[in-house]
């Protein structure tokens, strides 16, 4: 039983990859990636729901039928993401890629191009790396510092600038009572303007209209 | 001037180019023209003029009480005021944004204009927003003219029929000419001549050896560079020469050629290519500044290197290469003098052997002999100088204070390359005995003006001189600054402004030359007197020598082309059958589905909704030519709405690389999947650029490729489309909308305001609550909406307990947001400043 359960957990841990791709030229780039050749529906099985096909532009061009007929298998269906990773090998490949562009996007793939056959690797280990990582890489980072943080909430506000904001917070103290003041107290900082003034005061005061 | 009446005579034919020569008065031509048509009874639109520009044709046609002064159009009208600007008449500037939207709003009259002129019409290319106006234009206005001026006549040559594309852009079936070897404007310019003196000055020993080894090091560094990238001799060869390096523009050429290729140049490649800036640099301060800003500007280049370690180390190569110590050390000897072994610890200032510029005796005795010589009035003589730098100090020189300004140089040299060193400072302190601070000193002789003050006090400083300078018989003297007369107007303004009689040209240059001959045509009472400086057998000689012949040999490649034009009849696109305004994309592509489609005359008119923002790519106008209507509004998700489902989200590759570094992406993604069941990301590369994301990073720490491969895996939704050029994406954007529904500007507009908050009040300026919300730690996209609906308004939501927020949002989010509003600022130091709380609170008390 326990014997099972490592094999079951070392089985997911691995690329799988389709015995016709054994023969593929990116194979030899894999090298961080632990594979094993399966028995699955794709090229490659980057993760549980996740999937990548693999098409060079020179052998769809001589069969253009394939690709096609990849993605109509029933064993697709399963996939979330599916990624049609697409080898540039020919030059001036424009219509080629624009008939593949309108594929995809009938068939809810995901098209990714690669230059070379270490860099299509890259992508399917990439793939298979960051299966579960989450998106903090590519989200936009928050400021810690608390300064620069707050001077950032007040000068959305517009003709709000940073001098304005480090007064408000030198004046005020606290975001809270910066929020809660009123147009006069807001007016009391110097530097403020009625303009400027207003605008703070009907921000932080508008109500919060729902549609039924 | 004759020419000029014959300019305006010629525009009558019908819609034109005109070239002139450099120098030869664009801006005096665009203003006759522009007299023409100051009144009510037409609307002409202006195109590709800079603010200062609009600023002085205003001003000038105001002096000339003109019916209708023009007016400048920017984005501060409201759409409203335009509208009315409009249907008023007259001239108007206006820029090609603002005019793109009215005309595809149909907020614009566009057959109420009467016609359209292009400022510097070199700019225009078929892929620019102006050509796009241009056609919009024809195609709903048979009647109007279109005439475009440039005074760069070097820029129709580059490529090949270039002057013929811009004129198809333009729909002008004439193109005139106008060189200065043109017979009128020769007769005009050569009735009155101006008398020139031209003065070869020769270079010191040591500036000749400086020049040679300068030379010799771009030439090197150019193999070098042919060698690394191999690629780059496919390109224009003539473009990579010595002699192209003296070119002004060629730093920019050279980055324009690579830039197709720039992703896969090299590390050691791209430093080549800033040696060459450093080198080119150099030389021109070689012969532009004195002895001491040259040697220190070299002995910064020598730092940066030696602080670099080895891994670095590709940077100024040409340092060790072997014309570099012969440069080195004739740069130190101009300091030094000849003595080979002083060190540093040894040199006083006075035994300091500065060498001087050999200009700049020669300028002093000219302007000593000018000031001699009689003139009727007072006028002032006017040295015009390539740049501050020089001038600032050629006016210490010319008050005999030259060797002071030189020590005071010296001194700030050796105090920012050893700031540490107390000692030497300290030396130094002591030997500049009489030193006087510039405020003190005494002024001597001429007064000198520099070209801020003339500009800024103009009139009242004219008349305060003007009585006492009869007194002195020595006329004051004007340093022009050329780098702050960058518009064609500007150096005609000012020669009218001061009326000078003698001019001395400090550094050779071609437009300068040609403005004179025409202030003397214009001004024939006055008897001229130029002085040409220019170092012998010199790089600058040589400059402008190939200036010369570069504008000669664009003009005669001119007129040869355009004895061998072919115009078609239908050229200005007043029939309406013209070829150029056709919108049927069926280019030479064979179409996959036409048979599915049917015929295009069956289908209803199609459309696209196009952010205002998109306006500055050249997308929008490439599917406008596809037939397909664009309609622009501003749109809080997406880029462009194809159909009710399908929305696309364009980026180019430098964007996409900073956008989804910065996080940027990953909000629009969100925002298009929420509200579209087609979000479609398009990434689209220049001309020539590849749209490998893995060699397209500068930075070799920035994994893209890796970041795009987490993008698609949280939002498996997202479609990427790949577009190796914009006509590329035009045409893709046109597939895909095939046989899809039309979209819906409201619903387009709806989204990602659903909650009505963003725009809802005009007078926040687009700062909406929710943007506020957002930007609060702790809130996040995915939990803002809970905090709306519990919230009322945003006091509220700072009135709430630590607990309540809490359960709205979580324990880990709710504490970061509580402990955000409730954080007693004054506590908390700035970062970055070192200030102290307590001298915050002592702030505050005060």
């Amino acid at each position: 039983m326990a014997k099972l359960s490592t094999e079951v957990s070392t089985r997911s841990s691995r690329l799988l990859i389709h015995p016709c791709q054994r023969k593929n030229p990116l194979i030899p780039h894999i090298r961080d990636t632990p594979w094993e050749v399966s028995d699955v529906c794709p090229d490659f099985e980057v993760g549980e729901r996740s999937c990548v096909l693999f098409l060079s532009v020179r052998y769809h061009s001589l069969h253009p039928e394939y690709i096609h007929e990849r993605i109509g298998q029933e064993g697709m269906q399963k996939y979330n993401l599916k990624v049609l990773l697409v080898l540039i090998d020919m030059t001036n490949v424009k219509d080629i890629l624009m008939e593949l562009t309108q594929t995809v996007m009938r068939s809810d793939l995901t098209l990714v191009l690669s230059y070379g056959n270490s860099e299509a690797a890259k992508y399917i280990e990439t793939y298979k790396r960051y299966e579960h990582k989450p998106p903090g890489l590519i989200m936009e980072k928050a400021e810690t510092d608390f300064h620069k943080r707050a001077g950032e909430c007040l000068t959305s506000v517009k003709s709000v600038n940073s001098t304005d904001s480090q007064t408000l917070l030198r004046h005020f103290g606290k975001m809270e009572r910066v929020m809660k003041a009123s147009k006069t107290e807001l007016l009391a900082c110097p530097g403020l303007g009625p303009t400027k003034a207003t605008r703070l005061h009907t921000l932080f005061n508008k109500r919060i209209t729902r549609k039924a | 001037m004759d020419y000029e009446r014959q300019i305006v005579l010629d525009t009558l034919e019908g819609s034109s180019l005109i070239i002139l020569a450099r120098g030869l008065g664009v801006h005096r031509c665009m203003l006759s023209l522009l007299k023409l048509h100051c009144e009510p009874s037409g609307l002409v639109l202006v195109l590709n003029t800079y603010p200062t520009e609009e600023y002085y044709f205003i001003e000038m046609l105001q002096r000339d009480y003109v019916t209708m002064v023009p007016r400048s159009v920017t984005g501060e009208f409201l759409a409203k005021d335009r509208q009315a600007l409009y249907l008023k008449g007259g001239v108007l500037f206006i820029s090609s944004q603002i005019l793109v939207m009215d005309i595809l709003r149909k907020c614009c009259p566009t057959d109420k204009i009467s016609g359209i002129m292009v400022y510097h019409a070199d700019k225009i290319t078929e892929q620019t927003i102006e050509a796009f106006i241009l056609r919009l234009y024809r195609e709903r206005n048979k009647t109007g003219f279109i005439h475009g001026l440039s005074d760069c006549s070097d820029s129709f040559v580059g490529e090949l029929y270039q002057v013929d594309h811009v004129m198809k852009c333009l729909f002008a079936r004439h193109l005139h000419l106008w060189p200065r070897f043109h017979a009128t404007v020769k007769d005009i310019l050569d009735r009155v001549k101006p008398d020139v003196r031209e003065i070869h000055v020769r270079l010191s020993v040591h500036m000749e050896q400086i020049q040679f080894s300068l030379v010799d090091l771009i030439k090197l560094t150019l193999e070098q560079l042919e060698k690394k990238v191999p690629s780059i001799s496919s390109f224009d060869k003539t473009q990579l020469t010595v002699e192209s390096c003296l070119l002004l523009n060629f730093a920019q050429s050279i980055r324009l050629q690579l830039d197709s290729v720039w992703t896969q140049v090299g590390q050691k490649a791209k430093s080549l290519i800033e040696d060459l800036t450093t080198l080119r640099r150099l030389l021109f301060s070689l012969l532009q500044h004195d002895c001491v800003t040259f040697w220190s500007l070299l002995k910064q280049i020598k730092s940066e290197v030696d602080s670099t370690t080895i891994h670095q180390s590709c940077r100024h190569e040409w340092l060790f290469m072997e014309p570099a110590d012969t440069l080195i050390s004739a740069a130190r000897d101009r300091v030094y003098g000849g003595e080979p072994h002083f060190s540093k610890d040894t040199v006083t200032l006075s035994e300091l052997e500065l060498e001087n510029n050999p200009k700049w005796s020669v300028l002093a005795d000219i302007i000593s002999v000018a000031s001699g010589e009689q003139h009727p009035e007072s006028a002032p003589i006017l040295v015009v100088v390539d740049d501050t730098q020089t001038a600032n100090y050629l006016e210490y020189y010319l008050e005999g204070e030259g060797r002071e300004r030189l020590l005071d140089l010296y001194h700030d040299m050796v105090n920012t390359i050893n700031q540490t060193d107390e000692h030497i400072n300290r030396r130094f302190y002591n030997s500049r005995k009489h030193y006087v601070p510039p405020e003190k000193r005494p002024k001597l002789s001429h007064p000198v003006k520099t070209l801020e003050q003339c500009f800024s006090k103009s009139a009242a400083t004219e008349d305060n001189d003007s009585p006492s300078s009869p007194g002195i018989s020595t006329p004051c003297v004007k340093l022009v600054t050329q780098h702050n007369l960058l518009y064609p107007h500007q150096a005609a303004q000012l020669l009218e402004q001061t009326r000078p009689h003698t001019v001395v040209l400090y550094h050779p240059d071609l437009s300068w030359v040609r403005q004179l001959e025409c202030y003397q045509a214009i001004h024939p009472d006055i008897q001229l007197t130029v002085h040409f400086m220019m170092y012998k057998d010199s790089i600058e000689e040589q400059r402008f020598l190939s200036s010369l012949r570069r504008e000669k040999e664009a003009f005669e490649c001119l007129v040869k082309q355009k004895s061998l034009m072919v115009i078609p009849e239908d050229r200005e696109g007043k029939d309406p059958s013209c070829t150029y305004l056709s919108r049927d994309p069926s280019g030479p592509i064979p179409e996959m589905f036409t048979h599915l489609c049917g015929g295009r005359k069956d289908e209803t008119e199609r459309r696209i909704i196009v952010d205002v923002r998109e306006f500055k790519s050249i997308l929008p106008a490439l599917i406008h030519k596809r037939g397909i209507n664009i309609e622009p509004v501003t749109l809080e998700v997406g880029d462009y709405i194809l159909s009710p489902d399908m929305c696309v989200e364009r980026k180019a590759v430098a964007d996409l690389i900073q956008s989804l570094n910065s996080g940027r992406l990953y909000n629009q993604c969100t925002a298009m999947c929420r509200y579209y069941s087609k979000p479609i990301l398009l990434i689209e590369a220049k001309e020539g650029e590849y749209l490998c994301l893995d060699k397209n990073i500068q930075g070799t720490s920035q994994d893209i490729a890796g970041k795009l491969v987490l993008l698609t895996l949280h939002f498996p939704k997202l479609r990427i489309a790949w577009c190796e050029n914009p006509l590329m994406a035009a045409e893709l954007i046109d597939k895909l909308k095939k046989q899809k529904p039309e979209p819906s500007t409201e619903t387009a507009l709806g989204m990602g305001c659903d909650l009505d908050l963003f725009t809802g009040d005009k007078y926040l300026g687009g700062a909406g609550v929710e943007d506020f919300l957002l930007k609060l730690p702790g809130v996040k996209f995915r939990n803002y909406r809970s905090i709306l609906r519990e919230i009322e308004s945003l006091s509220h939501l700072a009135s709430l307990s630590q607990h309540k927020i809490i359960s709205i949002i979580g324990e880990e989010d709710g504490t970061a947001l509580w402990t955000f509003l409730h954080k007693d600022a004054r506590f908390v130091s700035v970062e970055g400043k070192g200030q102290s709380t307590l001298s915050l609170h002592t702030d505050v008390r005060n």
